[in-house]
């Protein structure tokens, strides 16, 4: 699988299992979470420095930027405006052009605001950034965002930290039929199997947060995940065999007993 | 001279450019970005911008994060302990 690598603008990604940093009980929680995932893209918010309590740690001490590809978001942001001065900033912190931009329409869903979206990726997209949106499961959004120069797309697979899984299977197939670049599922999943239908649907690659971070267990969990990716991976590679009503017999019937 | 920085009133010295300011604040200037008067201040010329009294900072940093914006974490477990804290024994899920 080492030279199964995805590429979004020009950027190789070893790892298909994209983790977000939120939610952990510490950084050195984080770090390990982190590592028994596997995952290279990490992604970051982007927050006012604590001014006052100075001697704080920094995220970016246990998460080298050398060794991982940080991903800053938009997190939290209601509308375009905001989103873009949040991606701006992210741009001129230094560490990378990639952006997870995002634009929530509703605190209670956490749904995303597509038109928002749109309007907010349009703007930074020619300020130079690499947008890669985090939108509805919807084909026809994905096309719109795809034509206006979104290297991939990241549809949600169910609302953010519900963990209640792929909701969608169908509109993720369409839209990895309507646009050709990379789908990276975000938000939304719960367990390794999730993870595992996502890629052997054909995602190029999952971003997920609340499922490792809340799990009682985030460390075996972040290790469940690198191996959901990796199954789901392989097994679509492979190609799975058709759905059949009835049975087809795997073993010959010549050389049987009493024949 | 009185600034508000990241919301907050601010004593700093005076006469202070942005690249001051950061040292004053003893902020790693490398891993931030700084909103002057709601402009991004490009890090080149943090040493020849000028802070002025009443000026409006912004210096943000990479922090934790996934999706969404959450508060503390304390208010995460807060939200969460009314069932909606993942739990393997409750799951429901495999509908697919």
């Amino acid at each position: 699988m080492t030279d199964d690598k995805l590429i979004i603008a020009g950027i190789e990604f070893n790892s298909r299992l994209w983790v977000g940093t939120g939610k952990y009980k510490d950084f050195a929680e984080t770090k390990k979470a982190i590592e028994a995932s596997g995952a290279e893209v990490v992604t970051v918010s982007v927050r006012r420095v604590n001014i006052i309590d100075k001697g704080k740690e920094n995220l970016l001490d246990y998460i080298d930027p050398k060794k991982y590809k940080i991903l800053p978001n938009t997190a939290g942001c209601y509308t375009a405006k905001d989103a873009i001065r949040t991606a701006m900033l992210a741009a001129e912190a230094g560490i990378t052009k990639l952006v997870k931009l995002e634009v929530i329409g509703d605190e209670k869903t956490l749904f995303p605001d597509n038109e928002a979206t749109l309007e907010a990726a349009k703007v930074l997209i020619k300020e130079g950034l690499i947008v890669l949106p985090y939108v509805s499961d919807d084909p026809i959004m994905a096309k719109k965002l795809v034509a206006i120069g979104c290297p991939a797309v990241m549809p949600l697979a169910a609302p953010i930290g519900s963990g209640l899984g792929i909701r969608n299977p169908y509109n993720l197939r369409i839209i990895m039929e309507t646009v050709k670049v990379p789908i990276i599922v975000d938000a939304g999943v719960g367990t390794a199997s999730d993870v595992a239908l996502a890629m052997e649907l054909g995602c190029d690659a999952v971003l997920l947060n609340t499922a490792i971070a809340g799990a009682k267990d985030p460390i075996l969990m972040a290790e469940a995940m690198k191996y959901g990716v990796l199954a789901g991976r392989l097994a679509f590679k492979a190609g799975r065999i058709p759905k059949k009503l009835y049975a087809t017999a795997s073993s010959p019937l010549d050389g049987m007993i009493g024949s | 001279m009185i600034i508000t920085l990241n919301g907050e009133k601010k004593q700093t010295p005076d006469n202070i450019t942005v690249l001051g300011l950061l040292e004053f604040l003893n902020v790693q200037h490398q891993r931030v970005a700084v909103e002057l008067n709601m402009e991004i201040v490009k890090k080149d010329v943090y040493g020849s911008t000028p802070v002025k009294e009443g000026d409006s900072l912004e210096v943000v940093s990479f922090m934790a994060g996934g999706c969404g914006a959450i508060g503390t974490i304390e208010n995460w477990k807060l939200k969460n302990k009314d069932g909606l804290y993942y739990d393997g024994r409750q799951t429901d899920h495999c509908w697919h």
